[in-house]
């Protein structure tokens, strides 16, 4: 097991000042699913865009490095970034829909990457891609291939999107929320589905959610942010069953479960939340 | 006060289906909400679960008057607010509010915080001075923990939890005695989401409040509510106790959507578990394309009216003759008989668009078993009954497979579960329509093809003139038929006589067969 | 929203335009001779930084030896008042109209837009024109021709964010809370259309001008003798080779008075959304 993504003492600041990502590390083995945990604003986005090299305008990466399979990617030219990024690092988005151009097939959409990446002719790349399609289960391959967006279920598309991630054979694929939109049924499927895709690729997935159930499910290694910081690190076992910080635990116990009557609901106290934004307030304060 | 604060029955929700509108003319109308009926006591909290498309924020505005009901009746203290003008509904809101769905959206940009919470108490004349009403919405903005220092600020300097808050305070503002709630904490982080949470529970027991509460999220609904209800395509498949609900679903669909929930808890086998309902999937009826054998009269002639209701893009009538013809433009006739190889075969080809296919069509010569005089009627309620269908699934598994997938539904009756003397036959006909439904459901299992096999008891139609009462009605067995195939129920019993004997024979077998026996 | 207000676009296009509405004001106070005064021995007199120029005639002399800079000023009065009239009728009706099709719907709805669509399949210009020829020339024509033709713009956009506004979920909160259509229409809903009305109203008054100057152009605005900015422009366009400025001053003015507009209508957007202002 080699690691293939390794976060080290990441900074991510705002061009004006101010700390978004606060010195994090994180690793992800081949094969495993790290899950990035944490609420609006605790800057789990932020650490996938990072990656991906897609920070908006007024962020950057102020410190720390992205070694993947042993190299910085901040300090890849632009040019070899980009040959890496869909060859070697694929992303699976939150919004199905968004996620695809609205205006091309299917089959444009899914061979572009093929073609482009792996150099692959049309005929090639249409037979490859119909195998993607048939690899993540969708009905009727053949059809869907020359359908556009619109007239896929948001289960569907999120199938697509899949397999066009995991086209190229990818070391290591960012989703960020991708079952968030989704219905609990179709979100299954869909979890399951990344599960099966990524064991039988040996691909690494740095996950990104604010769900504990799904994590729960899905995650082998997890990193509860909060703040920028963070709050726990450890394998599933030891943070759903073992949590060390008073945040994964107050979140646990705030998180409404079906099997569990109300009076079993708390919500996170004030004083947790306070004291996780004192710590970032004093982090800024040594870290200008 | 006596009786329920909310009564709703049989309420129908249809709108104009844009998607299909044609080039001139009004769009056709479906079904969103489908014979809903509730009962909800004060200070009493209903959950309202279901997935996209179940119709259940459709059914939270008919039920606060946003949507005029199509039909059926709503009542609201005792107060028929079914059809209700504006002007009549306006002292009735003072005490049925509701909470909206998306904060942003909820409030107006241009008003301040007070503002907005003040607006219903104004309009509704709660205080009919303009400084009073401000002063009742810092108390209602601080009840809702937000604190009144926020009237003056403008709903986009607030963060998602706080804009919430400020819809909790514009409900409770005027002091009602119900507040739909819909999806309110879905764009909410857990830690936001929880506070919402609670603090609804407290209103709702400090001011003796009645809630309906609508969200996607099973967990969510199980901290506020005390009855739970699961819709799916505009219908109800279970209702109770939140904790019966829970604890132990009865059916399929609310299995499946239970099981689906992931839980922060460890379970590895959580993903690679089979769905609830074994390998019976739900069937959508919305933009199906239906063939529907047997369609001159009786259950046939009601499934397709049913059908084009339940909002199905295209329905192939198909009937022995050819013939008939329907208002309904997407009702395409077929001449279809189904003891000949060649109009199957030609049917299979020119309706090589279907996707649910509905055996329907069957015969009864009310012939004994060992009547040798007989013999002639039992093989030819053979051939129809079983081979016919069995022909029918054969040429159109295929079909319906190319199709993407959808649904087999065989037609076999509770005569196929306990044999009557006075037709032997057609109850092993039937019987052996049952099983061959079962064999099939096994073969297509893993292709994305649902089969139900119904069995009805005894229908009001003349195929059953001999037969005595109590007989059902039509119409009410083919609308469980589709309520059950929404649902995956893999065996559907309509109506009572068949629930009672499949519940019979369950229970007291030897004693049902007995009671069958000496019956007629 | 006092410092917000004061944006940059603000600030420059709108101290244009009210320097142009004083001057149009005080347009007798401010010109330095009779505009239309003829003097044949100044006759196409060069402005003041070329040779043989007159220090009373600052901007010059057209071929009939009129002061160019005095008609300039006096030729801003026309400009302004159907900048203004014409933008105001034009925004008071298509606004009326867009509300009533984008909030009313049905049959309203069917009727207006299908009113628009045909209005918009004409060419503006020539129909202008056409309705002025029909109705006879003069400042009134020239404003009856802008609304009749120009509010099919007020009345798309104002229906289409009527339509959009109707989807959101105050507008239920307000039916919830007990207010009445006409007063969800005017106090929720008008109030978040109303930026974007004014927006329009800053471009529908740029149009003005240049169709005002379009008509005066081809001679079917204000009677000749009158000075507008068009038909200064016409004038010019005979002499053009003979003296550059008879023509290029009045144009000069039109695209600054078309820009100062435009940047006011820009600047007000962000500093009206509430949103944006932030």
């Amino acid at each position: 097991m080699s690691l293939i993504l390794d976060i080290a003492g990441l900074r991510v600041s705002l061009r004006r000042g101010g700390h978004l990502v606060r010195d994090v590390s994180l690793q992800v083995a081949t094969g495993q699913v790290h899950g990035l945990v944490g609420e609006s604003g605790a800057g789990k986005t932020m650490i996938a865009k990072a990656v991906l090299g897609i920070l908006p305008d007024a962020v950057r990466v102020s410190t720390g490095s992205i070694g993947f399979k042993g190299t910085d990617l901040l300090s890849l030219s632009p040019r070899r970034f980009r040959a890496l990024l869909g060859r070697e690092i694929a992303m699976i988005p939150q919004d199905p829909l968004t996620g695809l151009n609205p205006s091309r097939r299917i089959v444009a959409q899914m061979t572009d990457t093929l073609r482009h990446h792996l150099g692959q002719s049309r005929g090639e790349a249409r037979g490859n891609a119909l195998r993607l399609l048939q690899e993540v289960q969708i009905r009727d391959p053949e059809k869907v291939l020359d359908r556009y967006p619109h007239e896929l279920s948001g289960g569907m598309r999120q199938r697509v999107l899949i397999a066009m991630a995991f086209a190229t054979e990818p070391s290591l694929i960012i989703a960020d929320e991708p079952t968030t939109a989704l219905d609990v049924t179709v979100q299954k499927q869909i979890l399951r589905l990344i599960r099966q895709m990524q064991e039988r690729h040996g691909t690494a997935v740095l996950f990104v959610t604010h769900d504990l159930g799904v994590v729960a499910k899905i995650c082998h290694q997890v990193t509860v942010l909060h703040t920028g910081q963070v709050v726990e690190q450890g394998s599933i076992d030891h943070v759903m069953s073992n949590a060390a910080a008073p945040f994964t635990r107050a979140l646990m116990a705030a998180t409404p479960r079906y099997d569990q009557p109300a009076d079993a609901l708390h919500p996170v106290p004030e004083a947790v939340h306070q004291t996780l934004r004192d710590a970032a307030r004093t982090f800024d304060g040594r870290n200008p | 006060m006596t009786g329920p604060l909310l009564q709703v029955r049989d309420l129908t929700l249809s709108l104009p289906d844009r998607s299909r509108a044609p080039l001139f003319g009004r769009p056709p109308l479906v079904d969103i909400v489908n014979g809903i009926s509730l009962d909800l006591a004060v200070g009493q909290s209903l959950g309202i679960v279901g997935e996209s498309g179940s119709g259940k924020t459709s059914l939270g505005r008919c039920l606060v008057r946003l949507y005029p009901p199509t039909s059926g009746t709503i009542r609201f203290g005792g107060t028929d607010i079914t059809d209700a003008s504006e002007a009549v509904m306006r002292p009735i809101r003072k005490d049925l509010q509701m909470i909206f769905q998306d904060p942003q959206s909820s409030l107006n940009p241009r008003r301040t915080v007070g503002q907005i919470v003040a607006q219903p108490v104004l309009a509704l004349s709660v205080e009919t001075d303009r400084r009073a009403a401000l002063k009742r919405a810092d108390a209602a903005l601080d009840r809702a923990g937000l604190g009144h220092a926020f009237a003056a600020r403008y709903p986009h300097e607030l963060s998602g939890g706080q804009r919430q808050r400020v819809g909790i305070a514009r409900a409770i503002a005027t002091e009602p005695r119900l507040i739909v709630a819909d999806e309110i904490v879905s764009g909410l982080d857990v830690s936001t989401q929880a506070q919402i949470l609670a603090l609804l529970n407290d209103l709702k027991q400090d001011m003796g409040l009645s809630l309906i509460f609508i969200s996607h999220d099973l967990s969510v609904v199980r901290v506020l509510a005390d009855q739970v209800m699961v819709m799916l395509g505009g219908r109800v498949v279970e209702e109770g106790a939140a904790s019966a609900v829970f604890d132990h679903p009865r059916h399929a669909y609310t299995r499946e959507l239970i099981d689906a929930v992931p839980l922060p808890v460890i379970d590895p086998e959580w993903l690679n578990a089979e769905q609830a309902g074994g390998g019976t999937k739900m069937a959508e009826i919305k933009g199906q394309t239906v063939l529907v054998t047997g369609t001159s009269r009786g259950i046939g002639k009601v499934f397709v009216d049913q059908l084009l209701a339940a909002g199905a893009a295209k329905v192939y009538a198909a009937t022995r003759s050819g013939g008939g013809s329907h208002a309904d433009n997407r009702v395409v006739p077929v001449k279809l008989d189904i003891t000949s190889a060649t109009d199957i075969a030609a049917a299979a080809r020119d309706c090589a668009d279907v996707t649910v296919l509905v055996n329907n069509a069957g015969i009864n010569h009310n012939s004994k078993l060992l009547a040798t005089d007989q013999a002639g009627a039992a093989a030819a309620e053979m051939e129809t009954n079983y081979l016919g269908t069995l022909n029918m699934c054969r040429a159109f598994a295929p079909v319906i497979t190319d199709n993407g997938g959808g649904a087999i539904v065989n037609m076999a009756s509770i005569l196929a579960r306990v044999n009557l003397p006075l037709m032997g036959s057609l109850c092993a006909s039937k019987a052996a329509v049952y099983s061959m439904t079962q064999g099939i459901r096994a073969e297509l299992a893993s292709q994305g093809v649902a089969v139900f096999a119904v069995l009805p008891g005894a229908v009001d139609t003349d195929m059953t003139k001999d037969f005595p009462p109590p007989k059902a009605a039509p119409a009410d067995i083919v609308a469980e038929v589709l309520a059950g195939m929404q649902a995956g129920e893999a065996d559907i019993y309509p109506g009572d006589m068949a629930k009672g004997v499949s519940g019979g024979l369950a229970a007291d077998r030897p004693g049902v067969i007995a009671e069958m026996a000496g019956y007629v | 929203m006092t410092t917000a207000l004061l944006n940059w676009r603000i600030l420059v296009g709108g101290g244009i335009v009210a320097l142009l509405a004083l001057i149009a004001l005080f347009a007798p106070l401010l010109a330095p001779v009779d505009p239309l005064e003829q003097d044949l021995f100044l006759e196409l007199l060069p402005p003041w930084w070329q040779a043989d120029a007159d220090p009373t005639r600052a901007l010059g002399a057209d071929s009939l030896g009129r002061d160019v800079l005095s008609r300039l000023i006096h030729a801003a009065r026309p400009a302004l008042i159907v900048a203004v009239v014409a933008g105001t009728l034009t925004m008071l009706l298509g606004t009326a109209l867009g509300l009533m099709a984008g909030y009313m719907g049905g049959v309203v709805d069917t009727l207006i837009s299908r009113m628009v669509d045909i209005w918009t399949s004409f060419p503006a210009v020539l129909l202008a024109i056409m309705l002025v020829a029909l109705i006879g020339t003069g400042l009134h024509s020239v404003i009856i021709a802008i609304v009749l033709i120009d509010w099919t713009r007020f009345c798309r956009v104002v229906r289409a964010e009527t339509l959009a506004q109707a989807e959101m979920e105050y507008i239920d909160a307000a039916v919830t809370g007990g207010l009445r259509r006409g007063a969800i229409l005017f106090r929720e809903v008008l109030p978040n259309i109303l930026p974007l009305v004014i927006v329009l109203l800053t471009l529908e008054m740029s149009i003005a001008i240049i169709v005002e100057a379009v008509l005066s152009f081809v001679g079917l605005s204000v009677s000749s003798d009158s000075p507008t900015w068009g038909g200064m422009i016409a004038e010019g366009r005979q002499v053009i080779h003979q003296a550059w400025w008879v023509m290029a001053f009045p144009m000069g003015l039109i695209l600054i008075a078309v820009l100062a507009l435009n940047l006011l209508g820009d600047g007000l957007k962000t500093a009206l959304d509430p949103v944006l202002r932030r």
